[in-house]
């Protein structure tokens, strides 16, 4: 599902040689003038939202992470080196206009500064070295996680392309549907206030399954230009396809089998790197086929949060049937590191994979975690030094802490305002010890975690597994990037997907 | 062309301007007899809307604001609506430009008087009159003018300061002319050490000219240039070390005229040019310490007070037993009450609403370590508990909105509830580790809640700030909601009184 291996590949290319290209030039021309006090405010205001924002401070100095506004009043991503005391900019690099995304900082005495950058989907590191004059230079290139291998799709079995500049009629190649079909499919989508249109014929593809149907209608009277999309199934059955959010955008229909897929141009400035593919079950209900699905290595991105099938004893086992049904997120490439890049030994030092759920009680979460050490908490060890993870909101932010007797309690670590804080919730979480590892498994009931929404609705946070080889030291921090859609199914129906996304564009109380 | 001629031609232009702005300023913004959506939120209130939906009735109409889209596709607006009791709309005015809006009149007469809140918290009054026919016509708009330094009452007017430097408006364009100053001469010491601090600020170019400043008894000021302005101000108390005054941080407001000095109090004054709409001016006053701290008039008391800003708590030094006895706890006793209890409080249901002794309560809010407590003092003719076969929402209960509410139950038990999620989608969840509790009196009940940081998800830490509508809901047994008795609080939580400038910047940061 997703895009094709080729297109991806190219995509990310493209992407990379973007960004490559406004490195160059940014480094040229660095984000803040040497001398001058730093303008950016991200650590004197707590309740700034940005997640770009972050500081690491030696003795020495300072390098911090934060959007600048460009001279083209495009926001990007600076990195700046402050000097400790004064607070003085000594040294900037920037990822040039439009680079923004979330970022990992990691810092050393020495001044080696790595960071990981989450831009436009992609996930890439760039090494700097502060100078002893207090300069930034590059001593890494900006380099992205190699695209992923994914299994070769069949070419589809029909297409349509929409009437755009060069056509003014739906162009569709492979079988034909027959006069029979387009006839059901004219009684399907005609309406009293938007008749078929007898004039312009339909157009439409087939494959083994069923057609895809293209018919002209009409507002009242009025010819205008306007299309329904219907799907025939081989038995004869007729269905109107509801409009998907991507109708008004989709350049192209493939019909693949019972699977119909529209083809996006997102509008970014690089077409091939902003082409995208939803596809859609073909018969009601028109489930959403679960978009940006392209591995499991690939986690950034949509995830689908569906109802366990089947109940879930909370015991740090993750045996329950429930869970064979879930999505897998697996975060263990040096790509999905946070923080602690020269800490970080391989996987087997630190990496997860994550499953999540929900039932009529709140959220179920599974994680099942490499560590070739695990340090639960322990007494005169600061919590934040013990083996955890985090639930990252953006401002809020809550830990599930490793603690006796296999059990593990849920903090919050930061109100929703941003603000250090350390308020203990309730929660049913276990965790247990296997081998090269252990396992977390939480039940965090409905309301305990503010941002985590009613069913259906779009929440987005990121999970991250914190790993303390020696207590009392947070070495690294990794996990995925998502954008979490509770759904009461997956795939869910287009309703549902259409209602989060109007819930995104919502107003909150 | 003569003067005159060209005076009336000036003068008819301007009054067309004027025309032309009234026009747009005062577009209806509903259909005349529509159904309204005041309908949806008076008669079903249990499907309660987030805090827009903020409808008062007198006894020929009923008034409403709306934010929300004429349509999915377009932005949401705020409306005023007038309707008729059977809930068809007979007028309505846009607000334009309103980020907030609040109904602080709606008189018999049908003198309906609007507060708005811009984008930059500026506000204005919109007056407008509910004609005979029913239509809604605007009377007056008052200019917008910035908050005056929240969240404090403007400080008296004072005698002279002891010491003071003005400064020209810097609206006109960048001036070097330095500062005149009036009262003791600070040491050239302190000067030198403002000039080196105003020279780390944002913007500070390099130094051309020497600090300017003036000393009360007990403290001193300085003033600097940044980027071509008199705007750094720098303070120093006996005994302290100078510093940058966030004067301009504490008004929101750019624009120095003025620095007072009284004490250790420093009061500055901001006139930013304000276009069309003329000059808006602003102060701001702190007291000069380690830290510095915001100015606020002495409350009547330490623990929980209101002032013309909003609802502000400290720490109580000993925190109340929630156990549903308000009036017998000594911990409620220094709590200031906020009193629901006029017919301008009924939010739905004015028309079956039979007066305080039917329907009204006194709110107290507080703040323990790691707590919020509430406690409710309902008058209330008949207690309506939940019982089985009555839907909570048609018991009595009280409504903490946007999100929460308290069931009271049998036996003196009481629930806190989410009964919104975050994005307002409706639900109906326990909210764990909160306890609440209530007791039945003569003439009504007492409802007292602690309310945990962090189970209660929708609580910031202090220093936060909080905007609740708190409601009471008063059901009679039958499947409805009676009346709603509610009112609105602008929620200070303190860490410690008087706040820090820094709390206080970091509290209102983004309004």
């Amino acid at each position: 599902m997703g895009i094709p291996k080729t297109r991806w590949r190219g995509g990310c290319l493209a992407l990379v040689i973007t960004l490559a290209a406004g490195t160059r030039a940014a480094a040229e021309t660095p984000c803040e003038v040497p001398g001058k006090p730093s303008t950016l405010f991200c650590q004197s205001n707590p309740s700034y939202h940005s997640s770009v924002c972050q500081e690491v401070c030696t003795q020495e100095f300072c390098i911090r992470t934060d959007e600048q506004r460009f001279q083209t009043g495009m926001p990007g991503l600076c990195v700046l080196a402050l000097d400790a005391r004064m607070r003085a900019v000594t040294g900037s690099w920037s990822l040039g206009p439009g680079s923004l995304g979330r970022t990992g900082l990691d810092v050393s005495a020495s001044g080696m500064v790595d960071l990981t950058v989450l831009a436009g989907g992609a996930v890439g590191h760039v090494r700097l070295t502060r100078t002893p004059e207090g300069k930034l230079e590059v001593s890494e290139p900006l380099t992205f996680r190699p695209p992923i291998e994914s299994s070769p799709r069949p070419p589809p079995e029909g297409s349509c392309t929409v009437p755009g500049h060069r056509q003014t009629l739906f162009a569709c190649t492979g079988r034909a549907p027959s006069s029979e079909v387009f006839d059901k499919a004219r009684a399907t989508c005609t309406s009293p206030s938007h008749p078929a249109s007898m004039q312009t014929p339909p157009q439409g593809a087939c494959s083994a399954q069923g057609c895809l149907t293209v018919v002209p209608v009409k507002r009242g009277a009025r010819d205008a230009g306007e299309w329904c999309l219907a799907w025939v199934d081989a038995k004869g059955s007729a269905h109107r396809l509801p409009k998907p959010r991507v109708y008004g955008t989709a350049f192209q229909w493939d019909v693949r089998g019972e699977t119909l897929c529209a083809h996006v141009d997102t509008g970014c400035k690089n077409r091939e790197a902003c082409l995208e593919e939803t596809c859609y079950a073909a018969a009601p209900p028109h489930r959403l086929l679960l978009p940006h699905q392209r591995s499991p290595l690939e986690s950034d991105g949509v995830y689908f949060v569906g109802p366990a099938a089947s109940p879930v004893r909370v015991d740090g086992t993750l045996d329950d049937a429930a869970w064979g049904l879930a999505r897998e997120v697996v975060a263990e490439t040096r790509a999905h590191l946070r923080y602690g890049v020269r800490a970080w030994n391989g996987p087997a030092d630190s990496s997860v994979r994550l499953k999540l759920l929900h039932d009529a009680d709140g959220m179920l979460l599974a994680a099942r975690v490499r560590d070739d050490r695990v340090v639960p908490l322990a007494r005169g060890v600061p919590d934040v030094g013990t083996d955890h993870l985090e639930l990252d909101f953006g401002s809020a932010r809550y830990a599930l802490l490793l603690g006796t007797d296999q059990k593990v309690s849920l903090r919050q670590w930061r109100d929703r305002r941003g603000r250090d804080v350390d308020w203990p919730l309730e929660s049913r979480c276990a965790w247990a010890p296997e081998d090269g590892g252990y396992a977390v498994e939480c039940r965090i009931p409905n309301g305990v975690i503010f941002y985590i929404p009613a069913v259906p609705g779009p929440s987005w946070f990121s999970v991250w597994v914190s790993d303390a080889d020696q207590p009392g030291t947070q070495e690294t921090l990794m996990g995925s990037l998502l954008h979490e859609a509770f759904v009461s199914e997956v795939p869910p129906t287009l309703e549902e997907a259409r209602s989060i996304e109007q819930q995104k564009q919502a107003r909150l109380p | 062309m003569s003067e005159r001629r060209r005076m009336a031609f000036r003068l008819a232009l301007v009054g067309l301007f004027v025309l032309a702005s009234r026009a747009s300023a005062g577009e209806p913004c509903r259909d005349v007899g529509a159904a309204s959506d005041v309908v949806s939120c008076m008669t079903a209130p249990e499907d309660w809307e987030h805090l827009s939906c903020d409808t008062r009735c007198q006894k020929d109409y009923c008034v409403a604001l709306r934010n929300d889209s004429p349509r999915p596709d377009m932005a949401a607006e705020w409306c005023l609506m007038v309707t008729d009791q059977q809930g068809t709309v007979t007028g309505s005015l846009q607000l334009a430009d309103a980020e907030d809006a609040k109904v602080t009149r709606a008189s018999e007469a049908g003198d309906i008087d609007v507060r708005e809140w811009d984008e930059a918290r500026r506000t204005s009054v919109l007056r407008s009159k509910r004609r005979k026919d029913g239509s809604l016509v605007e009377v007056a708009r008052t200019p917008k003018r910035r908050p005056q330094t929240a969240p404090t009452p403007s400080p008296k007017p004072r005698k002279q300061p002891e010491a003071s430097c003005s400064v020209e408006p810097p609206y006109r364009g960048p001036t070097l002319t330095p500062p005149t100053c009036t009262g003791r001469k600070p040491a050239a010491r302190f000067l030198q050490e403002a000039a080196k601090l105003c020279a780390t600020q944002p913007g500070a170019g390099e130094q051309l000219v020497s600090a300017v400043g003036s000393c009360s008894a007990s403290a001193c000021i300085a003033l600097m240039p940044v980027d071509g302005v008199w705007e750094c101000v720098v303070g120093q108390s006996d005994g302290g070390a100078p510093h940058v005054l966030k004067l301009a941080e504490v008004a929101k407001s750019s624009g120095l005229t003025g620095v007072g000095l009284t004490g250790t109090t420093a009061c500055a004054t901001f006139v930013e040019g304000g276009g069309s709409g003329g000059d808006i001016s602003s102060s701001a006053c702190v007291l000069i310490g380690s830290p510095d701290r915001l100015v606020m008039q002495a409350p009547p008391s330490r623990v929980a007070f209101l002032d013309e800003e909003g609802y502000h708590t400290v720490p109580m030094k000993a925190e109340p037993t929630v156990d549903g006895d308000i009036a017998g706890d000594a911990a409620w006793a220094p709590v200031q009450p906020l009193p629901a209890r006029t017919d301008s409080n009924v939010i739905h249901g004015l028309g079956a609403w039979e007066g305080p002794r039917d329907a009204s309560v006194t709110w107290r809010l507080a703040q323990g370590a790691t707590a919020l407590y509430l406690a409710a003092q309902v008058s209330d003719d008949r207690v309506t508990p939940a019982r089985p076969g009555l839907r909570s929402v048609f018991a009595d209960h009280l409504e903490l909105r946007p999100y929460y509410a308290v069931v009271l139950e049998p036996e003196g038990h009481a629930s806190l509830r989410q009964w919104r999620d975050f994005r307002g989608t409706r639900v109906d969840w326990p909210v764990h580790g909160a306890r609440c509790r209530w007791r039945a009196r003569q003439g009504g009940q007492d409802i007292e809640c602690r309310l945990p940081f962090g189970a209660v998800g929708a609580l910031a830490a202090p220093p936060s700030r909080h905007d609740l509508l708190l409601v009471f809901s008063d059901g009679d047994g039958e499947p409805r909601q009676k009346s709603l008795v509610g009112t609105r609080v602008d929620l200070w939580l303190w860490k410690e009184f008087p706040p820090s400038v820094e709390d206080y910047i970091s509290t209102t940061w983004g309004d």
